[in-house]
């Protein structure tokens, strides 16, 4: 029974392993000229304006968690697409279920909306 | 020629009461959303005919002797989810009919109350539908979740917002190491259906009971059995009074449906029985001595309460014991008829905290009931109903439920657990009568202005909620044959008859 | 025919409504739903009586049966709540309901200006629910239910006016003396559960006649010991020695609870379950002759008594008392359907007393003491006229119905012959009792009604007759206590499938009795009338030259004290024994284990930090545990 999951213990131990090795190789093999400008947060030309540790408005958050929300659901829309082609013969079942499914999203948005959830200022 | 589709229907039909809940659930956020300034009391209303639509159907059901699988066997429904339907929707419509001027008094009276209600029933009900890990999961997240924000419903107060985070807190903890057990469990048996579970037991044992072990932590932590119980006091006191009383008793009811199936369906063979009996006789004694010992020196009613639903989780589990081990239908009947008088007298006696809450404060010391007697005998009556039958004096419902365990456990040979079990009762009513004495013999510390209570709280929802379960306490207390014979009916279908 | 259920249901939904709502309403209203839901009781059960009047000619319509439900049901004792319905208990309720009524009607005069109106109606409903559980049961056990529920609103109503410290106490002697009957009462009921094992008297009396032909000497004493021991519960139910003294001590209680209660229905009780019970009554003859014999000591004794009081009530109380004696009497002789009949013609009689005492305190302004009343008959002829055929009726003046049933009483223990006395004894102190009867009426009456007022000036003033809601119960129950006696032949042959028929005395001794009960009331009468109202001086001459024995009777020969030297201090100092024990061993007990407890919880809930990372340190360490207990560490083998 566990033999199974023998792959998958084999692709963490190699990713992991090559992550590991590329940290330890660019320690070891890469050369070392730090400057003051190289060890500032951003190597890019411009100047630091503030610290990097900000205090966001609370709208970000809740915009943020929304993406994140309405991303998941999105996800499930690839099985269903890859799926669809093979149940045409069932009818139109699936796709009356993928419509419930979206019913249910957009409820959740036009609530979020109508709450001036996406509202920014 | 099978259906290809793996979900029809007959499907949805099947989980009608749950889905019904949810589809209301969302025509409240719609309807929130649209009619902002209209939509409070239709929404309590929407919630109610739903609750009361899926308690019919579930009745109908439990009645009709209904016994079907559905979603591929994930979900079953059989008269022990039809009795937890009705339950759980009972003790929803009671803790919503406490709601509305409670939430109005505090200013926070939103619609999203009763959507995350029904999202958090129409997870309760499939818990104990449930058949299958995934499913089960599923239907436990999407019990707590909404559970949560609910806890910090008056978002203004410090005290609500603190106990959702350590609710919170806790739950997700909890939940992490049930997700663990559910893993270790699929892997040992490389299905999720309970039914298949016991394979893994034999295929390779450690991680199987080790997963068994994970998954009874995440169940024990919901029904606040010691040590897992350390945020129920925190939780029950800092949450609106109303989402106390929903959790006090539906969110309360339905991880032991889900708990009592998965001990039979899953783990009910011997070898299993022989591991997880003995700690759960464990569990069961701290859980009664340390609820009942430490609710003695509360001042605080809902905190009171809170330890003594933690005691009450005790004597449950006696009772599960019991009826696993005589492998008794009838025993497994009397856990559910004591569900179901819990459910009534603990909705009433946060009923009447809410009836005397003001607009700021709540009364919950149990200082505050001083005099109640005197000035408002009605509600102090109906509070003496409810105490003394939590302290379980006969002929009240509380006493039954009691008896009816406590007579299983004796017949089981749990002889010192039931010697414990009516020991901590008697324990009990040293702090139940207090709220009595309080009411009725203790004078007024400043005898010139006796304390002043004026109805708040009150709501004719209310009223209808308190008399409904004084009336429910005496009256299945002296006739406890319709729900004992339902209770029979639902248990055959877990436990059949040898 | 009518349920019999809704002739109990009738007052008890006229309580609850005016327990429950009867502060939104007035007190016409109060007063109307209680003496209408009385009505409707009387109503229902006078229905009854017509049924079963009409099918008296079929032997087995004589009993109307109503199981309402199952009560107690453990193993093999059964107890049902059986309402049962034979010429028996129709009498009773006829005479409850109806004499019921008639008193809820005067009580709306009565307290018209009392504070407690409802919760006087209140209790008063109940007390007719009660009895009439007592008297409809099946079961003893049922009837015990009602004979404890009629002793509860007995206390209740004797201590209404509980502010008064005197009325409270009277209310709480009445209370512990019926408690010590009641021991004996439920140790009877036991003892026969024992033996026969089942609490019906319909069940009882079968079993009982098919055994009564195999009586060996041992089931003797057994049946000697249960009556006795059922007797033990009569005595204090029902007044007679040695625990009547409760009874004086009731008339604290406003009148017409007296006239109700203490005079008409409950204090009956007694005879009624001796006459329920008169089968195992049978089979037991020393029982019987030492009811007879405490019935006749009773009656004379209660008389001598009653003699020498000054409380209009207090001397109608020791009236009541001998009544009930010679009730006793009957029943301990066997002459079950007289006993019975004196019980009603005493309700009416006794009642129509009372309430006419009553309405003298009403208006005397409250003033009982008759040395301070007298020549009321001006002032208020109702009451004088009702009270004069209450007065006749009781000294046994033909045709008033106290001569009847007295007449016939004293008959039947003249034709007995118990083990304890013989019929002559018994007969000569029933006659001697008579005799003091009317002669004590004769005084009451006399000092009342005739000579000249010796009341205060501001007492006069007031004097009134009564209103018309106190006067027409009068009316109608003068009319009952005249004429009653008229229908002793219909009431025996309606009694008779119980009690059968009566046997016939000789027609010689039958007139002689007649003639020497007579003579009896009208000496005693004239007497009386002679001494009080020619001779005052007569009585103050007695009372100086004979004061030992005169200080004796007015003193009710100081039984209350001797009880109060013995019992009470025995009591007392076991009390005081019992207290300290309590204080010092078990009060300790408890306060140190719920001290302990305390400490516990107190201990326990130091661990309720309010600190997440605390709860998850104390969840972790229970998941090590549980992983330890049930996990995979040690994985049972597999079989």
């Amino acid at each position: 029974m566990l033999s199974s999951y023998l792959p998958i213990l084999f692709q963490l131990v190699l990713a992991g392993g090559f992550a590991c090795a590329l940290l330890v190789l660019t320690h070891v093999l890469g050369p070392r000229r730090s400057t003051a400008v190289k060890l500032s947060p951003f190597e890019c030309g411009v100047d630091i304006l503030d610290e990097a540790h900000h205090r966001f408005s609370v709208k970000f958050y809740l915009v943020a968690m929304l993406f994140i929300l309405f991303d998941i659901e999105a996800i499930f829309f690839y099985p269903w697409a890859v799926i669809y082609r093979d149940f045409l013969s069932e009818g139109l079942f699936l796709l009356i279920e993928m419509g419930a499914f979206c019913g249910v999203l957009v409820a959740g948005f036009i609530y979020i909306w109508r709450k001036g959830v996406l509202e920014w200022a | 020629m099978e259906s290809l589709i793996p979900v029809g229907l007959t499907d949805l039909q099947g989980v009608y009461p749950a889905l019904n809940l949810a589809v209301a659930g969302i025509v409240i956020l719609l309807l929130d959303a649209f009619f902002p300034m209209r939509s409070k009391l239709l929404s309590a209303w929407i919630t109610l005919i739903a609750l009361h639509l899926s308690f019919t159907c579930g009745l109908h059901r439990l009645t009709s002797g209904m016994d079907e699988t559905f979603f591929h066997g994930a979900v079953r429904m059989d008269p022990f989810t039809h009795a937890f339907t009705v339950i759980i929707c009972l003790a929803s419509t009671l803790a919503v009919l406490s709601a509305p001027k409670y939430l109005r008094l505090r200013d926070c009276h939103y619609a999203e109350y009763y959507a995350l209600i029904l999202f958090s029933v129409s997870g309760m009900l499939l818990f104990s539908a449930a058949e299958e890990l995934i499913m089960l999961f599923l239907a436990l997240e999407t019990m707590s979740i909404p559970v949560y924000c609910l806890v910090a419903f008056t978002r203004d107060n410090e005290y609500s917002t603190e106990a959702s985070m350590k609710y919170f807190v806790m739950g997700a903890f909890a939940t992490g190491f049930m997700v663990y057990g559910v893993a270790l469990l699929y892997g040992s048996a490389g299905s999720g259906y309970f039914a298949d579970l016991p394979r893994g037991a034999a295929s390779s044992p450690g991680l199987f009971y080790s997963g068994m072990t994970l998954v009874l932590i995440g169940f024990l932590f919901k029904i606040a059995a010691v040590p897992f119980n350390m945020w129920t006091p925190d939780a029950y006191e800092g949450a609106p009074t109303p989402v106390t009383t929903f959790m006090a008793e539906a969110v309360k009811a339905a991880p032991f449906s889900g708990m009592i199936k998965l001990l039979i369906v899953a783990f009910g063979f011997s070898q299993a029985v022989h591991l997880w009996m003995p700690a759960f006789i464990g569990i069961a004694i701290l859980t009664m001595v340390v609820g009942n010992m430490v609710a003695l020196v509360q001042t605080d009613m809902k905190r009171m309460l809170g330890y003594s639903s933690i005691a009450h989780s005790g004597y449950i589990l006696v009772g599960i014991v019991a009826s696993v081990k005589l492998n008794s239908s009838e025993a497994l009947a009397s856990v559910l008829y004591y569900l179901f008088i819990y459910v009534l007298m603990n909705a009433g006696a946060f009923g009447i905290l809410i009836l005397f809450s003001h607009k700021n404060k709540d009364t919950n010391a149990i200082d505050d009931l001083v005099g109640l007697g005197r000035e408002r005998p009605w509600a102090a009556a109906f509070m003496g109903i409810y105490t003394l039958s939590l302290t379980g004096i006969p002929p009240l419902g509380g006493f039954f439920g009691k008896f009816y365990i406590f007579s299983y456990a004796i017949k089981a040979g749990l002889t010192p657990l039931v010697i414990v079990a009516i020991l901590t009762s008697v324990m009990s009513a040293f702090y139940y009568l207090k709220i009595i004495v309080a009411m009725y013999f203790r004078e007024p510390s400043d005898p010139q202005h006796p304390a002043a209570f004026s109805y708040e709280g009150y709501s004719v929802f209310l009223i209808a909620m308190l008399c409904f379960t004084a009336f429910g306490v005496i009256y299945f207390g002296i006739f406890p044959k319709t729900p004992l014979t339902l209770a029979r009916l639902a248990a055959a279908s877990l436990i059949p008859a040898p | 025919m009518i349920l019999l259920r809704y002739i109990i249901l009738a007052p008890i939904a006229a309580l609850l409504l005016n327990l429950l709502f009867g502060r939104f309403w007035s007190k016409t209203t109060t007063a109307f739903l209680a003496c209408g839901a009385v009505f409707v009781s009387f109503a229902a059960a006078a229905n009854n009586c017509v049924y079963m009047i009409r099918k008296l000619a079929v032997p087995e319509m004589q009993t109307i049966f109503d199981p309402v439900f199952s009560w107690i049901s453990v193993g093999r004792v059964q107890v049902p709540v059986d309402l049962v319905f034979d010429p028996l208990s129709c009498v009773m309720c006829l005479i409850i309901t109806g004499v019921g009524f008639l008193i809820h009607v005067y009580s709306v005069g009565y307290m018209s200006h009392d504070p407690g109106f409802r919760r006087f109606f209140i209790y008063l409903n109940l007390f007719i629910a009660f009895m009439l559980i007592l008297v409809l049961a099946d079961n003893l056990a049922l009837l015990f239910v009602g004979w404890e529920g009629v002793g509860l609103c007995s206390y209740l109503l004797i201590g209404f006016w509980h502010t008064d410290m005197k009325n409270a106490s009277a209310g709480k002697k009445a209370f512990v003396v019926n408690r010590v009957g009641d021991l004996g009462f439920l140790l009877g009921m036991l003892l026969i559960l024992a033996v026969f094992g089942t609490l019906s008297v319909t069940d009882l009396r079968e079993l009982i006649s098919t055994a009564a032909s195999a009586m060996t000497p041992a089931s003797t004493a057994v049946a000697t010991t249960i009556c006795l021991l059922l007797f033990v519960g009569a005595t204090g139910k029902s007044a007679q020695i040695p625990l009547y003294v409760w009874l004086p001590d009731a008339m604290a209680g406003p009148t017409p609870v007296s006239a109700l209660i203490h005079a008409a229905t409950m204090v009956t009780a007694g005879v009624y379950m001796i006459a329920r019970l008169h089968f195992l009554y049978a089979l037991s003859p020393v029982a019987s002759a030492v009811v007879a014999a405490i019935g006749a000591a009773t009656a004379l004794f209660a008389a001598v008594i009653g003699l020498a009081q000054n409380d209009i009530k207090k001397v109608l109380a020791y009236s009541t008392i001998s009544q009930l004696g010679y009730m006793f009497l009957a029943v301990g002789v066997g002459a079950y359907t007289f006993g019975i009949f004196h019980l009603t013609t005493h309700a009416f009689f006794k009642a129509l007393l009372f309430l006419g005492s009553g309405s003298v305190i009403h208006a005397m302004s409250g003033e009982q003491d008759m040395q301070r009343m007298g020549g009321l008959r001006r002032y208020m002829p109702v009451t004088y006229w009702t009270f004069l055929v209450g007065t006749l009726a009781i000294a046994g003046i033909w045709p008033l119905s106290g001569f009847f049933s007295k007449d016939e009483i004293l008959l039947s223990a003249r034709l007995a012959s118990t083990p304890v006395l013989s019929g002559a004894a018994l007969f000569a102190i029933g006659l001697c009792a008579a005799f003091l009867t009317a002669f004590y009426m004769g005084r009451l009456f006399t000092l009342t009604f005739f000579g000249n007022s010796r009341a205060s000036e501001e007492t006069k003033h007031h004097i009134h007759e009564s209103p018309w809601t106190m006067g027409g119960p009068l009316i109608l129950l003068a009319v009952l206590a005249a004429g009653a006696g008229f229908g002793l032949r219909q009431f025996e042959n309606f009694l008779s499938p119980i009690f059968g028929h009566p046997e016939e005395a000789p027609h010689e001794i039958k007139l002689a009795i007649m003639a020497v009960s007579l003579l009896a009331g009208i000496t005693g009468l004239a007497l009386s009338l002679y001494v009080y109202l020619r001779r005052p001086d007569i009585p103050r001459k007695i009372s100086t030259s004979a004061s030992l024995l005169c200080d004796c009777i007015a003193n009710k020969f100081y039984i209350d004290e001797l009880y109060e030297k013995t019992v009470v201090r025995l009591v007392y100092i076991a009390g005081i024994v019992s207290h300290a024990f309590d204080k010092h061993v078990v009060d300790r007990a408890v306060n140190w284990t719920g001290g302990g407890l305390r400490f516990g919880g107190f201990m326990l809930s130091f661990f309720q930090s309010g600190n997440v990372g605390t709860y998850a340190v104390w969840f972790l360490i229970g998941v090590l545990a549980l992983l330890h207990a049930m996990g995979g560490v040690h994985p049972p083998p597999a079989p």
